[in-house]
């Protein structure tokens, strides 16, 4: 087992481009998950509920 | 479809409105580190756009409004929790967890994790940034800031990550007992 050793600074905000890059790409990689999933039921029914509301009003 | 078209060129936000759920429960994920609490949030904003929608102007950024105004929604609900949301190990992590084909998801969880200790500005800008492909200009719109805060504050937040994980300024990840290496080696082809 090896370990990288912490030396950095905890105020220095500069990373390697390629961290950088990487967590992005992890970053797209775990929120492209939810993305990616059909909208819940709750969600939908609200969506239905608003608007039959605006067509109930419009008709109204 | 003939209702979406208002005019040409600029579709009905309460049509349009769906084609940023998506997205919307994203980054209400990535504030809000819970599955349940991000989906009450998400409602929350489609309620509350539903009712400002006479307020927007079309032809305007529909998917910046709609992403400023959850993102005032879960701040007020912080202010008015007064406390962190403290399931660091929360229910999308645990999800992300316990799919059996996801590649280093004990990485993803950590990642997760890691995440949740960032400040939420700098949380928000990264994912916006970093995790939705919003250009800093349209985050600056979102966040209402200047374009240089939200480089400033995504910059603070991959070096926060990076700093949390253990990743080195300039070096390689040499971590083969972590399962953090597989978070910076995933190929983008794999993503």
């Amino acid at each position: 087992m090896s370990m990288t050793h912490s030396s950095r600074d905890p105020e220095d905000d500069s990373i390697a481009p390629t961290v950088a890059r990487q967590i992005d790409e992890n970053l797209k990689r775990l929120y492209d998950d939810a993305a990616g999933e059909d909208l819940p039921k709750g969600l939908s029914d609200l969506l239905d509920a608003l608007r039959k509301q605006d067509s109930d009003d419009r008709a109204g | 479809m003939k209702d979406v078209i208002k005019a040409e060129g600029v579709s009905d936000p309460r049509e349009e409105i769906v084609t940023h759920l998506p997205a919307l429960r994203a980054f209400a994920r990535g504030l809000t580190g819970d599955v349940s609490a991000a989906d009450d949030l998400v409602q929350d904003t489609v309620l509350k756009a539903w009712s400002k929608f006479h307020l927007y102007q079309p032809g305007t950024n529909l998917r910046a409004w709609l992403f400023t105004i959850l993102r005032n929604s879960f701040l007020s609900g912080r202010r008015k929790s007064a406390k962190e949301v403290s399931d660091s190990e929360g229910s999308f992590a645990a999800k992300l967890a316990s799919k059996p084909d996801h590649d280093g998801r004990l990485a993803m969880q950590e990642l997760t994790v890691a995440l949740r200790q960032l400040p939420d500005e700098q949380r928000e800008a990264l994912l916006l940034v970093g995790a939705l492909g919003f250009s800093v200009e349209e985050a600056a719109e979102t966040c209402g800031c200047a374009p240089g805060t939200i480089k400033s504050r995504a910059n603070r937040g991959r070096a926060g990550l990076a700093r949390i994980l253990g990743l080195e300024k300039g070096e390689q990840l040499d971590n083969t007992d972590s399962a953090v290496a597989s978070v910076v080696t995933v190929a983008p082809d794999n993503l």
